[in-house]
């Protein structure tokens, strides 16, 4: 048996982001994985002692481009509490909606990565293609396509007219169409089901113990979603977390499509309940206080701890990401894979090194 | 002060940890808060999407126990603390001795303005 | 196999998929954010926008009457344009075109003097 030490990274075709895996591999089989972090460390979290809480704002939507409105929409919302302000029914609605489209463009450019992983490059094309859709939405809606920049602290910045809600509708309507026509490919195709079926199992026990989150959690049958706490307008809408037993990518694969449907069923009612009024709350006040506030993103959940002392500064603003939780779910997986299905199954967890390191 | 956290001392947060384990939290992440002559630690728990805190508060040159051997994911979150504040973490696996975020060349602890990094990056030290 | 194999089918005979840019190219959505425009002739050289820039972009000066903007640095984000107390400040759909030389990258104004009423 020859064991030898293949480095993986920085650069590597599948991993778009810089981060390094050192495999120690037996004969095309891990054995260990030592990941290497640090190159896309930015220290965002130490920004609060030069920008004020209101600036935070973009600096916390630019912390990851792909969750970048939820992850706006979590520090307003915790300002919000510190503040002590609410923002009205219309701008939470229209959060949830922007908050959903993001969460469409993020899963569709992970099924899009997913194909591309497996080498199936026809299909990685047709799912960008379905996604651009989302996108054109998105830009047309909020001027931007993917850092939208519509959080603001107290509510949203830009109103939806009824032409926006028909133009979104429509759009769901297209994105379903095409989307039912690659299920079968996703689903039932042999060389997919071949590259994915029992690779990278993740026991359901071994999950939660790990401290996975999002996806992978209820790929591996954990019922786990942190918007069913009801925050926003999210306690409005009636849902239940898609959830899959097999924790295999496979599994991983089936949670994000099937939650591209349940996304676009609460887009929909959430537009047929948008109410009119104000879409924001104004104050003058600083926040004060301790704060712990969670979100349910792309990725899984998000934890913004803030401690503020009532002046124009925030003390501390400290960022659990999702991805930052499930690398620990990665590095139990490796071990025991086949060399070839490393790049697949690290892809299947949705890694963002920016996002992970800050 | 966060809503149903408990302080505790870093003596007896093994078993603090360990009882919640036991009752099926999930650990969902730390947080290092500095203050005057420390850092406090929070640690988040999670269960039916209900959360619990325990807080430590850390003396200058205090090691802290590693919680790794009861929530296997702990080492990614205690690597950064380690990394951010220089706290020393008793029995941390893997222990990346404050390169997990930083470079080689770093002294400082980044967050904690001031505060000189106890974990010495030399192997062995 | 034959699942994946009818889309392509359909992808082959069906119309294209992208535009063909520089001949047909798709009109600017009407809520872009592709540039920003500064009016000098609202502006009263509060420094509010410069305030409120998360990135340090705007740079206002009052002895010289000048605004100053990197555009380079600018996010787009339209916390001036919120900010400002005489709206002189707003979002302009259609991108601008490519510069030549780095200075044009700051967009650069004079803010003429008033006469008193």
């Amino acid at each position: 048996m020859t064991v030898s030490v293949i480095p993986v990274g920085p650069q590597h075709p599948v991993f778009l982001e810089p981060f390094q895996l050192k495999l120690v591999v037996e004969d095309e089989v891990v054995s260990e994985a030592l990941p290497r972090f640090g190159y896309v460390h930015r220290g965002l979290e130490a920004l609060v002692v030069s920008k004020d809480f209101r600036q935070m704002t973009r600096v916390a939507e630019r912390i990851c481009g792909i969750c970048s409105a939820i992850h706006g929409m979590t520090y307003c919302r915790a300002i919000e509490k510190l503040l002590g302000i609410t923002p009205p029914p219309r701008a939470q609605m229209l959060r949830l909606v922007w908050s959903e489209l993001h969460r469409m463009h993020s899963h569709l450019l992970w099924l899009g990565l997913f194909a591309e992983a497996m080498g199936f490059e026809s299909l990685f094309m047709q799912i960008f293609r379905i996604r651009e859709t989302v996108m054109d939405i998105l830009e047309q809606t909020t001027g931007n396509r993917v850092i939208i920049s519509v959080n603001v602290i107290g509510g949203v910045r830009r109103d939806l007219d009824a032409e926006g809600a028909d133009g979104i509708r429509r759009a769901l309507k297209k994105v379903a169409g095409d989307l039912e026509r690659i299920r079968p490919v996703l689903v039932d195709d042999y060389s997919v089901r071949k590259r994915t079926e029992e690779k990278g199992i993740l026991a359901k026990e071994r999950a939660y113990e790990l401290g996975a989150v999002g996806p992978v959690l209820r790929a591996s049958g954990i019922s786990q979603d942190i918007r069913r706490t009801g925050y926003g307008a999210y306690g409005e809408l009636d849902f239940e977390p898609v959830v899959e037993s097999g924790g295999d990518c496979q599994a991983r694969c089936k949670v994000r499509y099937r939650e591209l449907f349940q996304s676009m069923d609460l887009i929909r009612s959430g537009l047929d309940r948008l109410s009119d009024g104000e879409i924001q709350t104004k104050s003058k006040e600083k926040p004060e206080g301790e704060i712990l506030v969670r979100s349910e993103q792309p990725r899984g959940e998000v934890v913004y701890y803030i401690r503020a002392d009532g002046s124009k500064h925030l003390q501390r603003l400290r960022i659990r990401t999702p991805t930052f939780a499930n690398m620990a779910a990665l590095m139990d997986l490796l071990p025991g894979l086949d060399l070839a299905d490393v790049p697949l199954v690290t892809l299947s967890l949705d890694p963002c090194i920016a996002c992970t390191e800050r | 002060m966060l809503e149903s956290t408990s302080l505790v001392d870093a003596d007896r947060l093994h078993s603090h940890a360990g009882n919640l384990k036991e009752n099926g939290w999930r650990l969902v992440g730390m947080t290092g808060v500095a203050r005057e002559g420390g850092v406090d630690l929070f640690y988040h728990f999670d269960r039916e999407l209900k959360m619990t805190n325990l807080k430590v508060e850390t003396e200058e040159d205090e090691t802290i126990p590693s919680i790794g051997d009861q929530f296997p994911g702990a080492w990614i979150h205690e690597n950064e603390i380690q990394d951010q504040f220089g706290i020393r973490f008793d029995g941390l696996d893997p222990d990346y001795r404050r390169l997990f975020f930083l470079e080689e060349n770093v002294e400082a602890t980044p967050i904690c303005r001031g505060v000189s990094a106890r974990v010495s990056k030399e192997p062995g030290k | 196999m034959t699942s994946m194999l009818k889309i392509l089918l359909k992808n082959g005979t069906g119309r294209y998929a992208t535009r063909l840019y520089p001949a047909e190219a798709r009109e600017p959505f009407a809520k872009n954010r592709a540039d920003l425009s500064f009016d000098p002739g609202c502006c009263r050289l509060c420094k509010t926008c410069s305030r409120k820039c998360p990135t340090g972009a705007i740079e206002v000066d009052k002895e010289n009457r000048t605004w100053k903007r990197d555009v380079f640095s600018c996010v787009f984000c339209g916390d001036c344009i919120e900010a400002c107390p005489k709206s002189c400040l707003s979002f302009v759909a259609r991108p601008p075109l490519p510069q030549k030389h780095h200075q044009q990258a700051v967009v650069y104004a004079t803010v003429p003097e008033r006469s008193k009423k």
